[in-house]
């Protein structure tokens, strides 16, 4: 018997896009309409702001609008979720976020025929994949650009080392180290126990604490946090 | 658990239930290293916090109508018709005029407003509607009528099965109404939609209700 999930609208915008697309498959499965319409939101939110700022990162000066490359992007992306929803069986983030990037790339790709059609020239700047070996989308959170990417790294000590970790303990660090949530409401959110969510916290904080050391004494230690991020548990 | 997440949880769960916590009262009697990672966290924390409550404040119309699609009967026309439409310079009244002309129904204008309108609120199941009405709005809206009904139709027999489950009887009038961040920037009042029995239907209803 699947457990409840205890969250409330107001939770949702401290959820991490992972376990906002899980929570809306869930939703949908069970036929809740108003959960589906609440997550989705707060989902296209968030994702909005990611994909203007991708779009305006791959565009040219002059190209078309980010805002309207990211919304026909959602549009897009829902499109795939609501078609996906009809064949989902068992994990179901990545048919949800399934080839976002590479949805924007298409998206990207449409406004430039369109320009070019219209300006009679050609763009000739190439878009590069993200897409994974196994053919699924890249995880959300990871910038599909490297020298942002970096930039964030640089500017956030604790995202680098949460991007050293697992996709699904990411989650579980969000949820519970940066949200707050108690390791219980945690455990539910990302259909684990609550003893593996302290584990993973375990981990984390070696992980921290020895990325910190890093940092202090850059020449002193060898940079071995002990930490396997494909270390499932 | 240790201090610091004991300190931390108080801080997140009193900051989202409204309450205001002074952060620098929460540092006290913490050592150094416990002192940094309880800043670091709740810097953090006030990040995603100021973004969630501007996620939760926004009335953004494309997002209210991305989540009329998530719940709606129509695929995703409740956010592709009216960018479509707006693309194309018309509002729904010149949209519905023009879309009673090509069918051949001039007189039932109002009746055709009202239809449009639940398409693109997501109430009216896109695989009822006729053929000739997706052809005709892809024309008006010039774009691809195959492209158009795929659209609308995107996993909604099987959204509708689950909520006709999940709710043991037909479909509510209007499960959408209950939808958050409902802001109605419509010229039809919803209220006043009530699609007649099939044995009352004439042409126009069954372009919309029986297609």
């Amino acid at each position: 018997m699947p457990r409840r999930i205890p969250w409330s609208e107001s939770d949702l915008p401290y959820f991490d896009v992972d376990t906002l697309a899980d929570l809306f498959v869930q939703a949908r499965r069970k036929g809740d309409v108003q959960g589906a319409a609440a997550i989705m939101r707060t989902l296209a939110g968030k994702m909005f702001s990611a994909l203007m700022s991708n779009a305006r990162n791959k565009m040219q000066q002059g190209e078309s609008d980010p805002e309207s490359i990211a919304s026909e992007t959602i549009l897009r992306a829902v499109q795939g979720a609501l078609t996906s929803a009809k064949t989902f069986r068992g994990t179901t983030r990545n048919e949800v976020f399934a080839y976002v990037y590479q949805i924007q790339r298409n998206v990207i790709n449409d406004y430039r025929d369109k320009e070019s059609r219209r300006r009679g020239i050609a763009f000739t700047v190439s878009l590069d994949n993200k897409v994974d070996d196994d053919g699924a989308a890249s995880s959300w959170d990871h910038p599909d650009d490297e020298d942002g990417y970096i930039e964030t790294v640089a500017e956030d000590f604790i995202d680098h080392v949460m991007a050293t970790f697992n996709p699904t303990h990411r989650q579980i660090i969000h949820l519970r180290y940066i949200a707050g949530y108690p390791s219980k409401d945690t455990a539910r959110l990302t259909n684990t126990t609550a003893n593996n969510v302290d584990q993973v916290m375990r981990r984390f904080k070696k992980a921290l604490a020895a990325a910190w050391a890093d940092s202090e004494d850059p020449g002193g230690t060898d940079g071995d946090t002990g930490h396997n991020g494909d270390e499932n548990s | 658990m240790s201090n610091v997440d004991q300190r931390f949880e108080q801080y997140t769960a009193a900051t989202r239930a409204g309450a205001q916590v002074d952060p620098t009262s929460l540092v006290e009697g913490l050592t150094q290293d416990e002192q940094r990672e309880l800043t670091l966290r709740l810097t953090k924390f006030d990040n995603l916090s100021s973004e969630a409550q501007s996620l939760a404040n926004t009335n953004n119309p494309i997002l209210d109508r991305v989540a009329r699609s998530a719940s709606g009967l129509s695929g995703i026309w409740p956010a592709l018709l009216p960018r479509l439409r707006e693309e194309a310079s018309l509002d729904r009244e010149q949209l519905a005029q023009r879309l009673a002309n090509e069918l051949g129904h001039p007189e039932s204008v109002e009746k055709f407003e009202t239809y449009y309108h639940q398409l693109e609120w997501g109430s009216l199941p896109a695989t009822n509607v006729d053929p000739s009405v997706v052809k005709a709005l892809a024309d008006i809206l010039e774009t691809d009528a195959d492209e158009l009904y795929e659209s609308g139709t995107a996993g909604v027999s099987d959204w509708t099965k689950r909520i006709k489950r999940s709710q043991g009887g037909p479909l509510p009038k209007r499960a959408f109404a209950r939808l958050v961040g409902e802001s109605k920037p419509m010229t039809v009042n919803d209220s006043e939609f009530d699609p007649p029995k099939a044995a009352d239907w004439d042409d126009t209803d069954r372009l919309f209700l029986g297609g």
